[in-house]
């Protein structure tokens, strides 16, 4: 890997650890100080960003900037640094959403959103496969974040379901907004551009939350500390993710947030070895393949926004890639029947009132099992395609993602994706975990899994011949 | 059809899906456990039509096991001669007495105190009658908290058996995670009243410390550690009123209390209190 790749991958692992940081904080000041007081030092921490990234220049290029000459940076700014981070904040209620659930609304579908918005930008062929990565990413976050404790608090879409829904929409407005800034510094240069867009949100954010402090008093004692933290990290996240987009492109920002479960989780493998932990509610093999899979699906992304289409002397006859085409589309069938098949069954006895026994079968799409066989499913047809176009080492990357996939299913099989449901009665759910509710999870058994991990295990191997062909023949012409 | 198509319909395929499971093309089924238990006030089992049935899973919640409590038309029948035969003994008619005493133990033995008044009427004495109240039949209506033990706790019950030799067993009373049952001794003994505690608690640790607290603390005199079947089992008393024989298994913390009688040591019921516990399986 050239020193270059090595730097961007730096970069963005430093984006992902201020995001990451950025969230604890958050999470520590939700309802402790005002949202506008809170979205403030982030927008500060944008401006100090801003500073770091051209030091020397930033004054001059301050003083001579006119707002109505150029207003579209700012306001991408501002929707990006401000009004985004707003609006996910001022969803977070006492204690719900849940912090498993905000986490994964606001980081790993925010990845999705700005590895999306990124493609639709870029145009190449490669990039929409960085989709698949982000989805893969999203899967193994999802599973990992379903693992942090049983009975699991993450049921998206259960409860607060609007709340989850603005959460997610706040990162699509994010991803415009990075888009709108990539678009305007194609135009304008990149120096000018994160000058514009980091000043307005910190402008902005400083006079707003000036007046909330004023109207709500703050507890400045207590939270100044955190307030300046978060301010920090803020710059961390923000200097990282427009170093990355301005020298690799927005796919970089999208595998920052996709990486950020993964980075808080982290924290309880450094709490682990350091010795400083209490009770271990982690349930690490479901955990550890949720790792693995978001860590392989980011990385993915990375490979798929670097790749490039060279010409090399490989045809494939017709009848080969109409095979591969159909396999491909097999293969695809298989991973969605496998969220469509009952996966793990549910059974809750309860003492609560008078009593509750049932039980219930999950289907797939209700599962980590289920999402984790139609991921590797994807990723093999997608190594296959990439071979296909002669991408050889996408196709590689695609086909050891997909082994993690294929493997990480094993240890996801009794892995629900929500716990809570919408029928079963709160005064059982609420006691989840107690001597007054039992509530057990199992796998169950269907032909699908079998027949969809050996069609995506045959066409990984399949991707993997073709393009060792393909860099053969690279080599001997070469 | 170019490959950039065959990628964009994989990744739309599943999207629908998850789009139409979320706007709820079919309603979920689940099985849910529902029917009538009935239970006789003398703690044994009249009838049990519990099952688990398939229903529309937002209606679940109106299914449960209903548990009513009543005396089984045996008991009742019992219940009838032991209060006529009260009767007789409070007008003094030993023999009508004697007659309906022998027709009770032919059918139970330990039907309340009707073997130890036969042997007193037998040996030509009169026994004092029994004023004590029998077994509360409900007429169908369920008392919460009263029998049904059908949840978590369902695995105290062998802890609180139906039959104790030398004891008559009332229902059992259930929290959500302990179960209490009351015996009342058969025939005559210096003990007033047998009370059997199982609780289930989060850990053995836990449970040990709840021996501690609840049984060493508490009943520190003549203490001392026994085999009653392959338990071993502390045993100690108040100095005063009540003795009692504990132990875990597990992390389920169990406990035995005798009251007597005034002016009894109760440290004279360390046997009848250690063969009670050893005949917990």
């Amino acid at each position: 890997m050239s020193a270059r790749r090595w730097s961007l991958t730096a970069v963005v692992l430093l984006a992902s650890c201020g995001t990451a940081g950025s969230f604890v904080v958050q999470t520590l000041l939700a309802n402790e100080a005002p949202d506008l007081v809170v979205v403030a030092a982030c927008a500060i921490g944008a401006g100090i960003a801003g500073v770091l990234a051209n030091p020397k220049d930033w004054l001059t290029g301050i003083r001579t900037w006119r707002l109505i000459d150029s207003w579209q940076a700012p306001l991408g700014g501002v929707l990006a640094f401000w009004a985004a981070p707003l609006l996910a904040l001022s969803q977070r209620l006492s204690d719900a959403p849940t912090g498993t659930e905000t986490a994964f609304f606001t980081t790993s579908c925010w990845g999705l959103a700005v590895v999306v918005a990124g493609a639709v930008l870029t145009r190449r062929w490669s990039v929409s496969v960085s989709i698949v990565g982000a989805l893969a990413s999203v899967v193994g976050s999802a599973t990992l974040l379903a693992s942090w404790e049983r009975p699991s608090s993450f049921s998206p879409f259960v409860r607060f379901v609007q709340q989850q829904s603005l959460m997610a929409v706040a990162g699509v407005v994010f991803a415009v907004a990075l888009v709108m800034l990539v678009r305007q510094a194609r135009e304008r240069g990149w120096d000018e551009v994160l000058r514009q867009a980091t000043v307005a949100p910190a402008a902005l954010g400083l006079l707003l939350g000036a007046v909330s402090a004023v109207k709500t008093p703050v507890a400045w004692g207590r939270l100044s500390t955190s307030l300046g933290a978060l301010a920090v990290f803020s710059a961390i996240a923000v200097f990282g993710m427009l170093k990355a987009v301005r020298q690799g492109g927005v796919a970089y920002a999208g595998a920052a947030f996709l990486l950020v479960p993964a980075a808080l989780t982290s924290l309880s493998v450094l709490e682990r070895l350091t010795g400083m932990h209490g009770p271990d509610p982690v349930r690490w093999g479901s955990a550890g393949a949720g790792i693995a899979l978001a860590v392989a699906g980011a990385v993915l992304v990375l490979a798929s926004a670097a790749a490039t289409t060279r010409a090399v002397p490989v045809e494939y006859r017709p009848i080969l890639v109409r095979g591969a085409a159909f396999a491909g589309t097999i293969n695809i069938a298989c991973g969605v029947a496998a969220l469509v098949v009952p996966a793990i069954r549910g059974e809750v006895t309860a003492s609560v009132g008078e009593g509750y026994h049932v039980r219930w079968s999950m289907y797939g799409i209700e599962t980590a099992p289920g999402w984790f066989l139609l991921a590797a499913s994807l990723l093999a047809a997608t190594a296959l395609f990439a071979a296909m176009k002669r991408l050889t080492g996408l196709s590689l990357v695609s086909s050891a993602v997909a082994v993690v996939a294929g493997i990480g299913y094993f240890f996801t099989l009794d892995t629900p994706l929500h716990t809570f449901t919408t029928w079963i009665p709160d005064q059982v759910q609420q006691v989840y975990g107690t001597e007054y509710a039992r509530l057990v999870f199992t796998p169950l058994s269907s032909m699908v899994a079998p027949v969809a991990l050996a069609v995506a295990a045959l066409v990984t191997l399949a991707s993997v011949v073709l393009s060792l062909r393909t860099m053969q023949a690279v080599r001997t012409e070469g | 059809m170019s490959m950039r198509r065959y990628l964009t319909a994989a990744l739309s395929l599943p999207l629908a899906v998850a789009l139409a499971g979320t706007l709820g093309g079919c309603e979920r089924k689940v099985e849910v456990r529902t029917g009538t238990r009935v239970m006789c006030t003398y703690g044994h089992e009249i009838s049990d039509n519990v099952k688990m049935i398939e229903v529309p899973a937002k209606k679940s919640s109106s299914y449960k096991v209903r548990v009513v409590t009543r005396t089984c038309p045996r008991h009742a029948s019992l219940e009838r001669l032991y209060a006529e035969a009260q009767a007789a003994l409070r007008k003094g008619d030993l023999a009508a007495a004697r007659k309906k005493l022998e027709e009770i133990v032919l059918s139970d033995p330990s039907f309340r105190s009707a073997s130890s008044q036969l042997a007193v009427v037998k040996s030509g004495k009169k026994p004092s009658a029994d004023n004590s109240r029998p077994g509360n039949p409900t007429g169908g209506k369920t008392n919460p908290g009263q029998g049904d033990v059908s949840g978590p706790v369902g695995s105290l019950m062998n802890y609180t058996p139906d039959t104790l030799d030398g004891f008559v067993a009332q229902p059992v009373l259930n929290d959500p995670n302990q179960l209490t049952r009351i015996y009342r001794p058969t025939g005559t003994s210096d003990c007033i009243i047998l009370t059997a505690v199982a609780e289930q608690e989060r850990t053995a640790a836990v449970a040990g410390v709840m021996l501690t607290r609840e049984v060493k603390d508490l009943y520190p005199v003549g203490a001392t550690t026994v085999t009653a079947g392959s338990r071993k089992v502390y045993f100690g008393t108040d100095g005063s009123r009540y003795a009692a024989a504990g132990f875990c298994d597990g992390s389920i913390f169990v406990v035995y209390e005798m009251a007597v009688k005034r002016g009894v040591d109760p440290a004279k019921l360390k046997a009848s209190l250690i063969a009670a516990v050893a005949q917990i399986r």
